[in-house]
């Protein structure tokens, strides 16, 4: 009994103890499994999300990309459509303290409520465990997750890499696009693109 | 204070007499100021310099010079994990045109365990002008529209407008020497094509990518910036193995990969400054 026990422990303490973690978040595999913790100190996991879309955004309020989509209200606008129609939406903050785009619940609450943005949670990712799993780059990024716990979307928010707000009316919105075409129950034609934004700003480390 | 103001309005009385008298005996045939070669923005200078003091008919080489804060960085083509390129629009006089930005070599800049492909302190971006025959050689005015992101650990987007002007005042047609140094440098930077006798090839395995460089001797050191987006995973550092006959890098696949490419494409530089576009068709 005691063999089998350490047999069974051994292969997933090698997986654990390794240096690398392989790419997690790839389209067509089901999402990385997170727990975070919402602005009002609830505890999230992924898994609970099971049977619903879930849109994953990771946000910096200072980041010039940030502002294009919040500033214009193309964020907000694509959060009321999307969780109107039932998509969970979890806004990720990353930003380790001290950096660009750290917030404490409640100056990410404020923020929220001031720009009307309507995210189902907004998790606070401080030492970025949520965005290294997600490997998310930029500020913002974003990940489509379906009901069946799979990653259909990873990549930018939409096909105009630009500060300029004015870009966001002639772009082509990834994120709708995805949601749109699987709802439908078509497969997703942009699965992935380059995401654009500014680095997520992980603490300073030799974590690399 | 109260004291030095009654002196300071006459001063300013008598330099306004001055204007005055100056513009009476100048022909103004344009109300606007001249145009500035340069302009200044959060973190950055830029400045447009050209390497010579008129047009004349076939190619002559402008450059966009970016002074960038130090601790700040600026993008390459490709600006790797996030960020963008400097982007330029001209506005040209009738028979002139101008290439897109000529790109030299990046350095790879960590910020945070992520990667960005850019330049720090100081770069020129070369820009070839072509000038059709019979243009004037000058006057002409060059008007370019300039557009940017600044990082360090936050990003500042920025933008400005600079035009040269020929014929150049008396300042800056003693500064053509040092610009048309300043272009040569920038342009020697730039990466060329393999050498023919070179060989670049690729296999994909499951996670990464075995790009194999043969040169023709032993390579130590060398880095690889992807011209592509979504090809390499940009953060990840690149495994070197020196060969006999050149060198070998794992480069860890993009997170967005979804099929392999048939190539692979991107610079390789080296330590001593030299810098090659090289294409490595991929095999599983």
């Amino acid at each position: 009994m005691r063999h089998a026990t350490i047999w069974a422990v051994a292969p997933a303490l090698v997986l654990l103890a390794g240096p690398f973690i392989a790419h997690a978040a790839n389209v067509g595999s089901p999402a990385p499994a997170f727990t975070g913790i919402d602005t009002k100190g609830k505890t999230h996991k992924l898994a609970e999300f099971r049977g619903k879309w879930v849109v994953l955004e990771w946000h910096n309020n200072g980041c010039p990309y940030v502002k294009k989509h919040y500033g214009s209200g193309n964020m907000q606008a694509l959060q009321r459509e999307w969780t109107g129609k039932g998509v969970v939406w979890l806004t990720v903050i990353s930003s380790a303290p001290g950096m660009q785009g750290f917030v404490t619940a409640a100056e990410a609450d404020a923020y929220a409520a001031q720009s009307k943005a309507v995210p189902t949670a907004i998790l606070l990712d401080p030492k970025g465990e949520i965005g290294r799993l997600y490997d998310a780059r930029t500020t913002p990024h974003m990940y489509v997750v379906n009901p069946q716990g799979v990653l259909i979307y990873n990549g930018a928010i939409d096909n105009k890499p630009s500060t300029n707000p004015a870009d966001v009316v002639t772009a082509t919105n990834h994120v709708s696009a995805a949601l749109t075409e699987a709802l439908a129950g078509k497969p997703v034609t942009t699965p992935t693109t380059r995401p654009y934004g500014c680095s997520v700003k992980y603490a300073r480390s030799n974590q690399n | 204070m109260v004291m030095a103001l009654p002196s300071r309005t006459r001063r300013w009385m008598s330099g306004g007499v001055l204007v005055i008298a100056a513009l009476l005996m100048c022909p103004v045939a344009d109300a606007q100021p001249a145009p500035s070669r340069r302009a200044g923005a959060p973190h950055v200078n830029v400045e447009l310099i050209a390497d010579r003091d008129h047009a004349r008919a076939g190619t002559q080489w402008l450059g966009l010079r970016f002074a960038v804060e130090p601790g700040w960085h600026i993008y390459w083509q490709n600006p790797g994990d996030s960020g963008g390129p400097p982007e330029v629009r001209w506005q040209l006089p009738s028979g002139m045109k101008t290439s897109p930005i000529e790109w030299p070599v990046p350095r790879r800049i960590d910020v945070g365990g992520l990667v960005n492909y850019g330049y720090q302190n100081a770069v020129v971006l070369p820009v070839r002008l072509a000038v059709a025959a019979g243009v004037p050689t000058s006057p002409a005015v060059l008007r370019a529209t300039l557009r940017w992101i600044v990082c360090r650990d936050m990003c500042v987007p920025g933008a400005a407008s600079v035009a040269l002007t020929w014929p150049l005042d008396d300042r800056d047609s003693g500064a053509v020497a040092s610009w048309s140094q300043a272009i040569a440098r920038a342009r020697a930077l730039v990466p060329q094509p393999a050498p023919p006798a070179w060989k670049a090839s690729a296999v994909a395995g499951k996670d990464a990518f075995t790009l194999d460089l043969v040169t023709g001797q032993r390579e130590e050191a060398i880095v690889f910036f992807p011209l592509e987006v979504n090809q390499v995973d940009d953060s990840a550092p690149q495994a070197l193995t020196s060969l006999a006959g050149g060198v070998r890098l794992g480069l860890r696949k993009s997170a967005q990969l979804v099929k392999d490419p048939s190539a692979l494409r991107g610079v390789v530089s080296f330590p001593d400054g030299r810098a090659f576009e090289i294409t490595a068709p991929v095999s599983r």
